[in-house]
């Protein structure tokens, strides 16, 4: 037993990270709010050429074919840059969704397509004005209506019609979006500290407050702990089977992962646990941030509301934290 | 990551499993903080023991397994599990000895630890004083040489069950021209020493968990001083890292009391509350799962550190969460004074020892975030 990643792991996230700080400033975040190019754009490019797009792609697809467990930590820093884009829908659900051999999956990995998905977790679909292709459970009765999002650099669009569970693709896609919130939310944390031991008031640095180091230690305390259960939940999804000799296995009386006897692999739960702790997390750090930036964290002028806006945008997305805690209430209440 | 557990690990877990079933007594244990229950822990320890299970990770001669951090995290995990007794030693088994297998002489180790995983000598910690808890580098008390040895003086308070136990361990400032954490020793000492007075003080529960430790002119001799001369403070600190961090609170004690949350959440038919036993449970398993990443970056050999800071701060607001949702959930019978009553003033007492959350929350934004003092 060894909860740890590998060297190559977390190599591609280092890779990833260094990579983004050149292709994604703050700038080029800002200009996604207005220029729909820019969600296709640098930073797009610089991650399909690391491999990123098409990670979960068969390799004979052209893709890497890894595991969400060799990708999580990725995704936390695609979080941690905000990069604007159908990157999730793209690179993590449309795989599981499009049939065996799909021409579209090559398309994917080379970065030349991206794919918008509407499915009952995620009803509105994502940037379906610059995607090559929408995946809807039936067929559109009607061309997509845009709505407003909360966040300026996302565009939602909507279309009548039934909606259909999204299943195993669902549960990938809220785990990237869980590992994007851990990257948001460490971001907002480190800016938040950054700004508190520069600015002074009443001749000292404001973190050298009681009152406001105990708000920034608790978005720490929230993320550090929000942070294994994301792990886990890529650990799940890639061994979607009961571990050999572990409570969870046929024959067993007891419950799957809710013992306190060794460990079970449970999707449904594992995944939701992420997703419920890691918005209260990031939502946290949202706070936070903006509170210990006082009134300039509440402008446009100042590039934290990025993130923020970033936040509420994804602690809805692939699965609201209400949709999450039912599912965790069935995996631990159903059978007892 | 590899989250299967090897056969030997397997193995190890039956027979702990196995032996628990056939030993744990049927009955609780009366109150360690009570003569009698005090004793009846002290024989528990001993059989403990003599399963080598009270002390897995320690060498075999001093009465361990030798065992590791994953091996030791499925015994606490089948420990708390099975409803066993709280651990009478646990301040010497996991503050003191971690300690003493650091900075300990080959001799201090003999002499000491064997004695402990029997529960023969049971310790008692005496870091506070009436001025000096959370701001412990403030204290007081004093060793002055003489001779060979050391005499301690002064005064050392809130030493849990100091009535009934057997030897203490403390700080005494032994240069009187030193400040806070300067010129401090780390002495060992028997309570029953001439010129020692043990004080029992009751807590809210009305039982003598607490005492206090008046000390007259106590002639300590130099080898019960551990660690060096002058280096109390780096010493100490090592022992509050254990203490904050993995040692004292494994996740097997909070999961245990989460699965039981779980048993009583689902018969109610209350969704809110349901939904916060759930979502306390989940916080049960982050402990759990951050802690096993905590023993993969100690197997690495990188330290916990200020982190232990945010491993306390975390335990200890979860078992208070865990117990008022118990609570909670019990209704009406939540007035009895029974098992989820004792874990509560229990889990109330966490936010407050081992250095105050608020001490913490300052560790974590000055040493683990940087922000200035």
């Amino acid at each position: 037993m060894r909860f740890a990643f590998t060297e190559d792991q977390r190599m591609l996230a280092a890779t990833v990270a260094e990579t983004l700080a050149k292709s994604c400033p703050p700038a080029l975040v800002r200009a996604a709010r207005t220029d729909p190019a820019v969600r296709r754009g640098d930073a797009w490019a610089a991650l399909a050429g690391l491999g990123l797009l098409g990670a979960t792609v068969p390799e004979d697809q052209g893709g890497l074919g890894l595991t969400p467990l060799d990708t999580v930590l990725a995704w936390v820093e695609v979080g941690r840059a905000c990069v604007p884009g159908p990157l999730v829908e793209t690179a993590v659900a449309a795989p599981l969704l499009l049939p065996k051999g799909s021409p579209w999956l090559e398309r994917i990995a080379a970065g030349e397509a991206a794919v918008s998905v509407r499915c009952a977790e995620n009803p509105y679909l994502l940037d379906a004005d610059v995607a090559d292709l929408l995946l809807l459970p039936e067929e559109a009765t009607a061309s997509p209506v845009a709505l407003d999002s909360a966040d300026g650099t996302r565009r939602l669009f909507t279309v009548a019609g039934e909606t259909a569970p999204g299943g195993t693709a669902a549960d990938h896609a809220s785990v990237a979006v869980s590992a994007q919130l851990l990257g948001l939310g460490d971001h907002l944390l480190d800016a938040a500290v950054a700004y508190a031991a520069q600015r002074r008031q009443f001749g000292k640095a404001i973190g050298s407050f009681q009152a406001v180091k105990h708000l920034l230690a608790d978005v720490a305390v929230g993320l550090r702990f929000a942070e294994p259960l994301v792990h886990r939940a890529a650990y799940s999804l890639a061994h979607p089977g009961p571990v050999p000799g572990s409570p969870g296995e046929a024959g067993s009386s007891q419950r799957p992962g809710t013992g306190p006897h060794g460990y079970s692999p449970d999707i449904a739960r594992d995944v939701s646990a992420a997703k419920v702790a890691v918005a209260e997390a990031a939502h946290r750090a949202a706070r936070v941030a903006l509170q210990v930036h006082g009134a300039i964290g509440y402008t446009d002028e100042l590039d934290l509301h990025l993130w923020l806006s970033r936040v509420w945008a994804l602690v809805p997305a692939w699965g609201d934290p209400g949709f999450h805690r039912a599912r965790m209430r069935a995996a631990l209440l159903a059978a007892r | 990551m590899d989250l299967t557990f090897t056969p030997a690990q397997e193995a190890l877990r039956a027979e702990v499993r196995e032996w628990l079933a056939a030993n744990v007594p049927a009955e609780p244990l009366p109150s360690m903080d009570t003569a009698e229950g005090f004793a009846r822990h002290r024989e528990w320890e001993r059989s403990l023991a003599a399963a080598r299970l009270s002390v897995p990770t320690w060498p075999a001669e001093y009465g361990g397994r030798g065992a590791g951090l994953v091996e030791w995290l499925i015994c606490e995990e089948e420990y708390w599990a099975s409803g066993a007794p709280g651990r009478v030693s646990q301040n010497g088994i996991f503050l003191l000895a971690p300690t003493v297998l650091h900075w300990g002489t080959p001799e201090q180790k003999a002499r000491f630890l064997p004695k402990m995983a029997t529960a023969e000598e049971v310790w008692a910690q005496a870091w506070s004083e009436p001025e000096s808890g959370s701001d412990l580098a403030s204290l007081r008390a004093t060793a002055t040489p003489d001779g060979d040895g050391w005499r301690l003086s002064g005064q050392k308070t809130w030493s849990s069950r100091a009535v009934f136990a057997d030897w203490g361990f403390g700080l005494f400032r032994s240069d009187p021209a030193s400040e806070r954490h300067h010129g401090l020793t780390y002495y060992l000492f028997p309570l029953d020493a001439p010129g020692i007075t043990v004080r029992p003080i009751a807590q809210l529960d009305g039982e003598t968990g607490f005492a206090e430790i008046f000390f007259d002119d106590v002639y300590v001799p130099a080898s019960q001083v551990l660690g060096g001369v002058g280096k109390g403070w780096s010493v100490a600190m090592a022992t509050t890292s254990s203490e904050r961090g993995l040692t004292l609170r494994s996740p097997g004690r909070f999961m245990a009391v989460a699965d039981r949350l779980l048993a009583l959440a689902a018969e109610s038919g209350d969704r809110t509350l349901q939904d916060a036993a759930v979502g306390a449970w989940s916080d049960a398993d982050a402990y759990r799962l951050y802690t096993w990443a905590a023993v993969a970056r100690l197997e690495e050999g990188i330290e916990l550190g200020p982190a232990s800071s945010l491993m306390k701060t975390f335990w200890s607001e979860l078992d208070l969460k865990l117990h008022e949702l118990a609570l909670a959930l019990r209704g009406p019978a939540a007035a009895l004074a029974d098992r989820w009553m004792d874990g509560f003033l229990f889990a109330l007492a966490g936010p407050i020892y081992a250095g105050t959350n608020e001490i913490q929350r300052n560790i974590i934004a000055e040493r683990v975030l940087g922000l200035p003092r």
